[in-house]
């Protein structure tokens, strides 16, 4: 382990970077240009030359990605520039004597540090620099903030790069990258602007029905917008919930039955409310779901009432008349045109004279003989009851003879539809 | 000199980094020869160390299989060969006849 320690910090500190030996090269060159104003392509010419040539190589091998290589050429260059500049530095001639004239030029004026700026022009005439400072040595370009971008290309130099992915090169930190207001560590969508109270994240609609996801109980299904609750941002495919999709459904917002296409029909008389001209009493088709007219019948919701009494021979149960038979033949139809008539109780009533048994016998044969006549007029006998009531139900008083005509009577009360 | 025509057309016919280095070589070669004859070395001492650095840096890539680089330096080395015998020529003419001004 601890060999591993040693050899991985040893390979670390051979590690040379490219930014490194850029750096470095930077500087040679300077010292080259340096070099050259001193004189040194004629003082030290071999080691300017050999300068120069490193430098070179040294580029090449960073533009071909071999940094260590280059660090070799920048090393050798470097060398080879210190020793061209300690040539160079009493390079220029002191004195020139011109043969055919007697003239002697004195040159007065040195160069101390060598940097080719005269004395009397160097802010700094001790110390190298380049011209554009006035001779005096450029600073090498620091990192006061430590963020790894030097002060020179740093727009913050004291202000650390928060390196979190976003502008990294400018050497300023963005606290809130996106500006919305809600600083990076809290953000939840650092690099999106959106609202504080979504934390930062842009309120978004994914499903595309205009009602934003934070108010969308279902964010992902679109809202059908068909009137009927389109505010929740769910779509609702069957409003009433009466099994048959709107789509499908006539009356999408009133449950119906499938067989009158999702549609009410509270008469249930199997004509739709909608279509029904009295969708309260029940009718046959023909009659626009109204009840139909009989001329001594009537249908209501609790009976089918007749006009005038059907008419019996005295003490028995035999049914006479012709208005009987017409009465009763319409008491069949109205069965047959009723359908959601399922079941009535033909009732026999008789008047108080005579005998209590006998008057309950007599009104049962008759109910039962009235349920025999209509069962011969096709009406379905599982659809009916017979029942004698004798003198037990009397509607009007029986001390007058206009009341016991009213209480010798039948009846035809609807018991189940 | 006379190797110069031959690599030209080694390098007309061939497009290939090996052929085209070695005959760039062998040129920057014989300019390097013909500048030590004209006394480079002496007389134009900036020109001779590039030449000669350049020359053995466009070896030393062709070793890496470079030959891209080994080219440029080749073609840098032959540069600076063709100078160094110029100015040398001119120098030892300049020493032949004497200069009217001298510099200590």
């Amino acid at each position: 382990m601890r060999a591993l320690l040693l050899s991985s910090f040893v390979l670390c500190a051979a590690c040379v970077t490219g930014q490194q030996v850029r750096a470095k090269s930077e500087v040679i060159k300077s010292d080259i240009e340096r070099a050259r104003r001193s004189g040194a392509m004629r003082c030290a010419p071999r080691e300017l030359a050999t300068a120069e040539a490193n430098l070179d190589f040294a580029q090449g091998e960073l533009a071909e990605g071999t940094a260590s290589r280059g660090d070799q050429h920048i090393r050798e260059a470097e060398i080879a520039i210190k020793k061209a500049i300690a040539l160079s530095k009493d390079c220029g001639p002191k004195q020139v004597t011109i043969k055919d004239t007697p003239v002697v030029v004195k040159i007065e004026t040195t160069d101390k540090d060598g940097d080719g700026i005269l004395d009397k022009d160097d802010k700094c005439p001790n110390l190298p620099g380049p011209p554009e400072n006035g001779g005096c040595p450029l600073e090498a370009p620091k990192d006061r903030d430590g963020d790894g971008i030097l002060d020179n290309v740093d727009r913050c130099p004291d202000t650390p790069e928060d390196k979190d992915g976003f502008q990294d090169e400018d050497g300023c930190p963005e606290p809130d990258n996106d500006n919305d207001g809600v600083m990076d560590g809290a953000d939840r969508c650092p690099n999106e602007p959106g609202p504080i109270e979504n934390i930062g994240c842009p309120i978004r609609d994914r499903d595309g029905d205009g009602i934003n996801d934070d108010k969308d109980q279902c964010p992902n299904e679109a809202e059908d917008k068909d009137g009927f609750q389109d505010d929740d941002g769910c779509p609702d495919l069957d409003n009433d919930k009466d099994g048959l999709p709107d789509m499908q459904d006539d009356c999408p917002n009133e449950a119906g039955p499938a067989e009158l296409k999702g549609c009410p029909d509270r008469d249930k008389d199997g004509i739709a409310d909608k279509a029904d001209a009295c969708p309260d009493q029940p009718g046959p088709p023909e009659e626009k779901g109204c009840p139909k007219k009989y001329s001594l019948v009537v249908v209501t919701k609790d009976k089918i009432e007749i006009k005038k009494q059907i008419k019996f021979a005295t003490g028995s149960a035999k049914i006479v008349g012709a208005e009987s038979q017409t009465i009763l033949n319409e008491v069949a139809q109205a069965m047959r045109d009723n359908v959601q008539i399922k079941r009535i109780r033909i009732e026999g009533h008789t008047d108080s004279v005579g005998d209590d048994g006998f008057n309950l016998k007599l009104s049962q044969n008759r109910a039962n003989s009235v349920m025999s006549a209509l069962i011969k007029l096709n009406v379905d006998p599982g659809r009916m009851e017979a029942v004698g009531y004798g003198e037990t139900r009397p509607i009007a008083s029986n001390a007058t003879a206009a009341g016991k005509a009213e209480n010798r009577r039948t009846e035809f009360n609807i018991v189940e539809q | 000199m006379k190797f110069a025509p031959a690599s030209l057309a080694l390098i007309a016919l061939s497009a290939c980094g090996p052929v085209q280095s070695t005959a760039y070589l062998m040129d920057a070669e014989v300019q390097i020869e013909a500048a030590r004859t004209a006394q480079a070395e002496r007389y134009a001492p900036y020109e001779w160390t590039s030449a000669n650095l350049y020359y053995r840096k466009s070896k030393e890539e062709v070793g890496y299989s470079d030959f891209e680089q080994a080219v440029d330096f080749a073609q840098k080395a032959q540069k600076f060969a063709v100078q160094a015998r110029e100015n040398a020529m001119k120098a030892t003419r300049k020493e032949e006849q004497p200069s009217p001004a001298k510099v200590p």
